[in-house]
């Protein structure tokens, strides 16, 4: 009997699944229905036409409508989530399209809650659709064997819509039969069923009368009651075969096989069982070919993942690229600004540096040529005194000895500030400099000529001895400043009444230019030493600068300068300028 | 006879001024007008007579005188032109450049650099740079210039007496002087007006307008101031010929 018992069990999950897949179709018409006269993309009310929620929602139930659930359940969660739709049946809709799409992936804990809610708003607008909820969620309390809970829900419905009659009532009382028949509650399973039998009787539903007549016939049996099961299962076989059920059938027989089996009828059990086989194997077969396809689905699937891993791959690679040029350019960038910030800071500091710089020179210049001038001046008026008619009767007195001294030093000063100025700004291009044909003998007599008072006073014998022929080409300026020097060095160091000579000669067109005085003379490593008495404090610095800034001239000029000195005995300094030949 | 160097001076400082004419020191230059703003200085450049012109580059603070130097150069009137400055700066010089001084003379200056600075500009107005010191003279427009004894000396071509070849130099006669010349008579007479200037000798050359008396028996020209001049045989028949031209 027990083993019979788990049969009948089997017999009755099949027939709780069927109940409900008969009536699908239906289902489905009935909603679609509702839907257009609800939503209202598709009623084509012009007040919500253009929102954005309502097109999502006509999306939504357009997708469902094709098919595409898991696109339509995406629009549909999101729409419960943002919670802008107010319009009670659209809420209740949405909550039935959650509902029935999480039903169809088997996930029915969350499907009862959703329609379990879309009950709750289906009551409030009295949506004829209200039914097929009842009975989606009594099935799905069946499948999860939850009986009690089965029963609370579809008691409630029988309380408040069992009166409208449905084509789904009977399916619905079948399953509250049934419901009742697994917690064995016969008297309500035997009264439901009835109800559930005379429904399908009405409608004339073969199929519907197949599955109530097996039912009734189960409930019979299992209380013992085989005679009139075993005319419920005969009439339950009858209605199978006209309904062309295989499955109903299959049970049918296979309920009889094992009824007969138990009265000892092995014959007929026998006929039975064979007809069970056959059935068996056909649908053995049909679900072959439904497995074939379904692993053909699954293969595409697979496939498709596999696409859309690729793509999600290609789309992360594509990313990170992106990421890394992006982090590149801003690092560039950044450099860029940087390097342009420097650069702005250097060519600032350049220019105040420049500025600087231009100022230095300007004060140089305006320095030495303030200077120059009152210094010209004071040894204009020593000169003028010195050469005056009263200064001849003071001669050799201490007040002509002073004047003299006070001519050198005023004379000496000139000299150091033009070399100053010379030094400063002769290196930098700002001063005259221009190579021209020069009557060298007539050039030495304009520098020697300041010179005269001062050799008259020092006794110094002075003898020039120079080719009047010679041109040189030379800067009339700077060559002046190098004689000046020389002069001035070789008059400074002479002995009183001592002699210097002065030769220019003319040697394959260069043309030499000597200065010899017979004065102390200086070794040529360490700088000359002020041995004689000489009022003129000067430093060996400034003659040091004195003899540079000649060296440097003379090479500006294109010329040589050379330096010859022993102690006691003299110094020669010779120039070699170049001859002008035209 | 010599006449003075007449000198054009554009000074505004009476303290350059001064310095300027003590430095001219020489009997033999005058300073014949000084203006002290550009306006004064380019009414006396037109109207006045002088031999060169001295400018200083700074008037009132200003390069003025490079100014003036640019304006005299579209004057139908060329004299030589000097500029003078303080300044050694290499800007200004470049910009006095342009106007192509025939000197740029550089303060203080000497007599001595000044004289030289004037003799320079003479020399490069009559394109013979270095000719003075060769003892050769210069020709500019009615007037020579010749270095002697260290001094520029200007002769008014009519000044001159005769000239007389003597070996390799030429000994220029005026009424009172002597200058002895290193060029030969012919490059001489070529600078000289040909309608005035008569050959009478080989050696000799004769001012028409200094002609006294001529004898032609005894082959002798008197010129004023006494001097005898031979007439040769070879150049009578020419001399007489232009002689009456002239008369």
């Amino acid at each position: 009997m027990s083993a019979s018992k788990c049969i009948i069990t089997l017999i009755l999950f099949l027939i709780a699944y069927h109940g409900i897949s008969q009536n699908n179709d239906k289902n489905i018409i009935a909603f679609d229905e509702e839907v257009l006269s609800i939503c209202p993309i598709c009623k084509k009310d012009k007040r919500f036409l253009n929102k954005k929620k309502h097109e999502k929602f006509h999306k939504s139930h357009l997708l469902f409508e094709e098919g595409k659930t898991d696109s339509s359940y995406v629009y549909v969660s999101r729409l419960i989530e943002e919670n802008e739709i107010k319009d009670p049946s659209i809420v209740y809709l949405l909550y039935v399209i959650k509902g029935r799409i999480l039903n169809d992936k088997l996930l029915f804990d969350d499907a009862i809650k959703n329609l379990t809610t879309a009950i709750e708003y289906g009551k409030e607008v009295d949506s004829p659709y209200i039914i097929n909820i009842y009975a989606i969620l009594g099935r799905i309390y069946l499948e999860k064997k939850d009986y009690q809970k089965g029963i609370t829900i579809l008691e409630d419905w029988k309380m408040n819509y069992a009166d409208n009659d449905s084509e789904n009532s009977s399916a619905v009382f079948h399953n509250l039969g049934l419901c009742y028949l697994h917690i064995k509650n016969y008297s309500k399973a035997e009264e439901n069923l009835y109800i559930s039998y005379e429904l399908n009787e009405k409608a004339k539903d073969t199929l519907g009368l197949a599955r109530s007549s097996l039912d009734i016939a189960n409930l019979y049996y299992v209380q013992y009651k085989d005679e009139i099961a075993l005319t419920y299962f005969e009439k339950g076989l009858e209605y199978a075969k006209k309904a062309n059920d295989l499955l109903i059938l299959q049970n049918a027989y296979l309920n009889l096989a094992i009824v007969e089996e138990n009265n000892k009828a092995f014959s007929k059990s026998l006929i039975y069982r064979k007809d069970y086989e056959k059935i068996k194997d056909s649908i053995w077969n049909k679900e072959k070919i439904w497995e074939l396809a379904k692993k053909d689905k699954e293969i595409g699937i697979a496939a498709r993942q596999e696409k859309l891993n690729a793509e999600k791959w290609k789309k992360d690679l594509f990313i990170g690229i992106s990421i890394i040029f992006l982090v590149l350019l801003l690092t560039g960038g950044y450099l860029y600004y940087k390097t342009i910030r420097q650069n702005r800071i250097i060519s600032k500091q350049k220019e105040h540096l420049n500025d600087l710089n231009t100022t230095k020179d300007k004060l140089f210049s305006l320095l030495t040529h303030d200077l120059k001038t009152p210094m010209y001046v004071l040894n204009k008026k020593l000169l003028n005194i010195r050469n005056g008619k009263t200064f001849t009767s003071l001669r050799n007195t201490k007040y002509s000895k002073l004047v003299t001294e006070s001519y050198q030093i005023s004379k000496n000063t000139i000299l150091q500030i033009e070399n100053t100025l010379h030094w400063i700004l002769g290196d930098k291009n700002q001063l005259i400099f221009n190579i021209e044909k020069l009557h060298l003998s007539s050039v030495i007599d304009q520098v020697v000529y300041d010179y005269i008072p001062v050799i008259e006073d020092k006794k110094v014998y002075l003898k020039k001895h120079a080719d009047d022929t010679i041109f040189v080409n030379a800067d009339l300026n700077s060559l002046k400043i190098v004689l000046r020097n020389i002069l001035d060095n070789a008059i400074k160091f002479s002995h009183p009444e001592g002699a210097i000579f002065i030769n220019v000669h003319n040697q394959n067109s260069i043309c030499e230019l000597q200065i010899i005085d017979h004065g102390v003379g200086f070794c040529l490593d360490t700088p000359r030493k002020e041995k004689i008495a000489s009022p003129i404090r000067q430093s060996p610095s400034s003659t040091k600068l004195g003899l540079r800034l000649s060296r440097d001239l003379i090479k500006k000029n294109k010329g040589e300068f050379k330096i010859q000195s022993e102690p006691d005995k003299g110094t020669t300094v010779s120039i070699l300028l170049n001859v002008n030949t035209d | 006879m010599e006449t003075k160097i007449k000198i054009l001076l554009l000074e505004d400082s009476d303290e350059d001024i001064q310095e300027f004419s003590e430095a001219l020191s020489q009997e033999n230059f005058e300073i014949a007008a000084i203006a002290k703003n550009i306006k004064q200085a380019i009414e006396l450049y037109n109207t006045i007579d002088f031999d060169i012109a001295i400018i200083d580059i700074f008037i009132d603070g200003e390069s003025d005188g490079i100014f003036f130097a640019n304006q005299i150069s579209h004057f139908v009137k060329q004299k030589p032109f000097i500029f003078l400055t303080g300044s050694v700066d290499k800007n200004i010089f470049d910009q006095a450049k342009l106007t192509q001084p025939y000197h740029y003379l550089i303060k203080p200056y000497n007599s001595l650099e000044l004289q030289f600075a004037i003799e320079l500009a003479i020399e490069k107005f009559a394109s013979k740079e270095g000719a003075l010191l060769q003892k050769k003279p210069l020709c500019i427009s009615d007037n020579f210039y010749i270095r002697d004894k260290e001094s520029l000396i200007k002769i008014a071509v009519d000044d001159i007496s005769y000239i007389k070849v003597d070996g390799a130099y030429c000994e220029l006669m005026t009424d009172k002087a002597k200058y002895l010349l290193h060029t030969s008579l012919n490059t001489l007479k070529n600078e000289l007006p040909a309608s005035q200037f008569l050959q009478t000798h080989r050696n000799y050359v004769v001012n028409s307008k200094k002609i006294e008396s001529i004898y032609l028996n005894d082959n002798l020209i008197i010129l004023t101031g006494d001097q005898k001049i031979i007439l040769s045989r070879r150049y009578k028949n020419m001399f007489i010929k232009n002689q009456k031209v002239i008369n």
